[in-house]
């Protein structure tokens, strides 16, 4: 016959053996609620901010993309706008300057 | 002296935001929390530190807290997965420091050979204890966490089946398997 202890008997002999871990009982330092107030505080404070604006590093990352998208559309909107003289305007600068007869260009 | 609340009571209170059931909640199971915590880490700070972010977690959450588990349930989950979480970081960091103590400045591999020697002279039992205990932190996560909730928090079978998510069998089989690692980990004379 075996001579193993039944799974019961280990059960109870496992936490017999560890009694010495849980008598006495381990308490946190005492005044534990003061300690965890002011973490309370904060995170019921004005945390309405979303969490990437509670990091600096994020929030200026993210301005400086902002700034950059900014500066990037607005140099193409410019290149875009470049202001060029009409082709009649052209025409009739060009009649002054060699003060040529008025004529008329086939295509006006 | 104020009367008892039953944990139905209390979280409808915390869920109005009422600061003094919140108080009483801490009261009530800041012992638990710690020791289950303590049991996981082994050191008091981290422990604490453990019991603060819990109570902080159920003060964000309580609002969505619909109760399909018990009160006393759902912190014993929340302080098993973050106190399991405590010590992922810490493995990840000892492991971190144990590559870079490899090289030396010039990357010269530096050999620590292993000192297996004892520091101070403990009594005997509590060499013992210590070395169960040793051997219980090499249990893999939920293996330990199966068997210090049993055999240090003495929950039920059914309680740590609910914390863990599981069933009664698969409880069983875990703390079968813990044992039986255990024994491989200890000589004879502590198993």
């Amino acid at each position: 016959m075996s001579n193993d202890p039944t799974p019961f008997e280990e059960d109870t002999a496992w936490t017999e053996r560890l009694r010495p871990l849980r008598e006495p009982a381990p308490e946190p330092r005492p005044f534990l609620y003061a300690r965890l107030e002011p973490r309370l505080r904060a995170e019921s404070g004005p945390a309405a901010l979303p969490w990437w604006l509670r990091r600096p590093a994020y929030a200026g990352l993210l301005a400086g993309l902002v700034l950059a998208l900014n500066v990037g559309a607005a140099v193409r909107y410019a290149a875009r706008q470049l202001p060029t003289a009409p082709p009649s305007a052209r025409y009739a600068a060009f009649v002054a300057d060699y003060q040529l007869d008025p004529f008329h260009l086939p295509h006006e | 002296m104020t009367a008892p609340l039953s944990d139905t009571e209390l979280v409808a209170q915390l869920q109005q935001g009422s600061e003094a059931a919140f108080r009483r909640l801490v009261a009530q199971y800041q012992g638990r929390v710690y020791r289950t915590a303590l049991s996981l880490l082994r050191s008091p700070e981290e422990a604490e530190d453990v019991v603060q972010e819990v109570f902080l977690e159920v003060y964000q959450t309580v609002g969505r807290f619909r109760g399909e588990t018990a009160l006393r349930t759902w912190l014993y989950r929340l302080a098993t997965s973050r106190a399991l979480k405590v010590r992922q970081k810490a493995r990840t960091k000892k492991r971190f420091a144990i590559m870079t103590s490899l090289f030396g400045d010039d990357n010269d591999v530096l050999h620590h050979p292993r000192d297996d020697r004892n520091p101070q002279v403990l009594l005997e039992d509590q060499q013992d204890l210590q070395q169960v205990v040793a051997a219980i932190a090499r249990l893999p996560d939920a293996q330990q966490v199966a068997f210090t909730l049993r055999h240090e928090q003495e929950l039920s079978y059914e309680d740590i089946a609910a914390v863990l998510r599981t069933t009664v069998p698969a409880v069983e089989s875990l703390l079968y398997r813990a044992r039986q690692t255990l024994r491989k980990f200890l000589p004879s004379r502590l198993t």
